[in-house]
C-alpha cells in the first residue's frame, strides 16, 4: 500500500517531464558499401541497404585490433550491433570480418 | 472567512487541480517504462533512497580486504548476474538496462563512485524499490562476502580495460539460441558463406 502510494505521488511529480525514449538492439550483417567518419552503409545477407549511424562511442573492432570506421574498405564483411534512437540506427559495435573478395 | 480557513480552503482546491491534472494526463498518456525520469524525480528519489537507508550503513567497512583475489571474485560474478542489465562495463547499455524505468544508471560516473562502499553493499543486499533493482542479498556469510566483491569490482568499472571486457563477455550467460547467433556471426565475419555483393550507395546527404 505505502509502495502504491509512493508510485503514485512519484507519478504525479514526474508526468510533465516524462519522454519517450527508444532503444532496441539490432544486429546488422552484410558487406560494407561506403564507410565514413560518422556513418557506414551496409548492404544486408537480406539484400538491403542499410545506413547506420557512428558515435563516438562506437567501437570498431577487427578481431582483436580497434580501427576506425573510415578505414574499413568497401566490400568488407561486417556486423553492426546498433540500437535505434529517434528512428535512426547508432551502432555501438562495429565487427569487421574478412578483408573483401579480390574481384 | 479567517485567514487560516482560507489558506486550507486554497491549499485543497489546488490539490484537487493537481490530482485532476495529473488523472488526466495519466489517462491521456498512460505510464511508459521508455520514459526517462526528470531531474525532479531523480532528485526526490536519490533523497528518498538516502534517507531510507538506515544510520550507520553508509559508514560500513568492507570487511573482505582489498586484494586481486577478491576484485577477480567481483568481476566473475559482476559478468554472471548484473551485466545482463548494467553492461560489463557498468554502463546500462544493454537491452535490458536501457528498458528498465529508470533505466540503469552509468555506475562509471560520479552518482554511483560518489556513494560510499556501505551504500553501494546496502543496494546490492536490498536493492532499490520501484526500479529494477532486486535484492540479491541472501542473509549467508558467502552472499555477504559477495556483495563486498562486487562492491570492489563497481570501483574498478572507471578503469576496466579491454581484456578484462573480453574475460567478462565469455562469461556472460547465454542462452542456446544467442550462442548459435554467436556461432553463425563468427563464421560470417570469417569468410564463409556468400556474402552480398557491394553495390553503389543508394542514398546521396545533399550534397553536390
Amino acid at each position: 500500500m505505502k509502495e502504491t502510494l509512493f508510485a503514485l505521488l512519484l507519478a504525479i511529480a514526474i508526468a510533465p517531464v516524462a519522454r519517450a525514449h527508444e532503444g532496441h538492439e539490432h544486429k546488422v550483417m552484410g558487406t560494407v558499401t561506403m564507410a565514413a567518419v560518422d556513418h557506414v552503409m551496409v548492404k544486408t545477407t537480406e539484400d538491403k541497404e542499410v545506413t547506420i549511424q557512428v558515435t563516438k562511442d562506437t567501437k570498431v573492432m577487427k578481431g582483436e585490433v580497434a580501427m576506425k570506421t573510415e578505414d574499413i574498405d568497401a566490400g568488407t564483411r561486417v556486423v553492426v550491433t546498433a540500437v535505434t534512437e529517434k528512428d535512426q540506427l547508432k551502432a555501438k559495435l562495429i565487427q569487421v570480418g574478412a578483408d573483401p573478395d579480390p574481384k | 472567512m479567517k485567514t487560516t480557513g482560507r489558506v486550507a480552503l486554497a491549499l485543497v482546491a489546488l490539490g484537487l487541480v493537481l490530482a485532476l491534472g495529473s488523472y488526466l494526463f495519466l489517462r491521456g498518456h498512460g505510464f511508459s517504462s521508455r520514459a526517462e525520469p526528470g531531474e525532479l524525480e531523480t532528485f526526490l528519489a536519490r533523497a528518498v533512497r538516502r534517507l531510507a537507508t538506515p544510520m550507520g550503513v553508509r559508514d560500513l567497512k568492507s570487511p573482505v580486504p582489498a586484494s586481486a583475489g577478491a576484485l577477480r571474485l567481483g568481476l566473475e560474478h559482476f559478468a554472471d548476474h548484473c551485466a545482463m542489465c548494467h553492461a560489463n562495463d557498468g554502463s546500462g547499455n544493454t537491452e535490458m538496462g536501457r528498458g528498465l524505468y529508470p533505466k540503469a544508471p552509468d555506475m562509471r560516473l560520479e552518482a554511483t563512485q560518489s556513494l560510499t562502499d556501505g551504500d553501494l553493499y546496502y543496494i546490492i543486499e536490498n536493492g532499490v524499490p520501484l526500479t529494477g533493482m532486486p535484492a540479491w542479498g541472501t542473509a549467508t556469510p558467502d552472499g555477504e562476502a559477495a556483495s563486498w566483491h562486487l562492491v570492489q569490482f563497481i570501483r574498478r568499472l572507471p578503469e576496466l580495460t579491454e581484456t578484462e571486457l573480453k574475460e567478462m563477455e565469455a562469461m556472460n550467460p547465454k542462452s542456446a539460441e544467442e550462442w548459435n547467433r554467436e556461432q553463425e556471426i563468427r563464421r560470417f565475419l570469417e569468410g564463409e558463406g556468400e556474402a552480398p555483393k557491394p553495390g553503389a550507395p543508394e542514398h546521396n546527404h545533399g550534397g553536390s
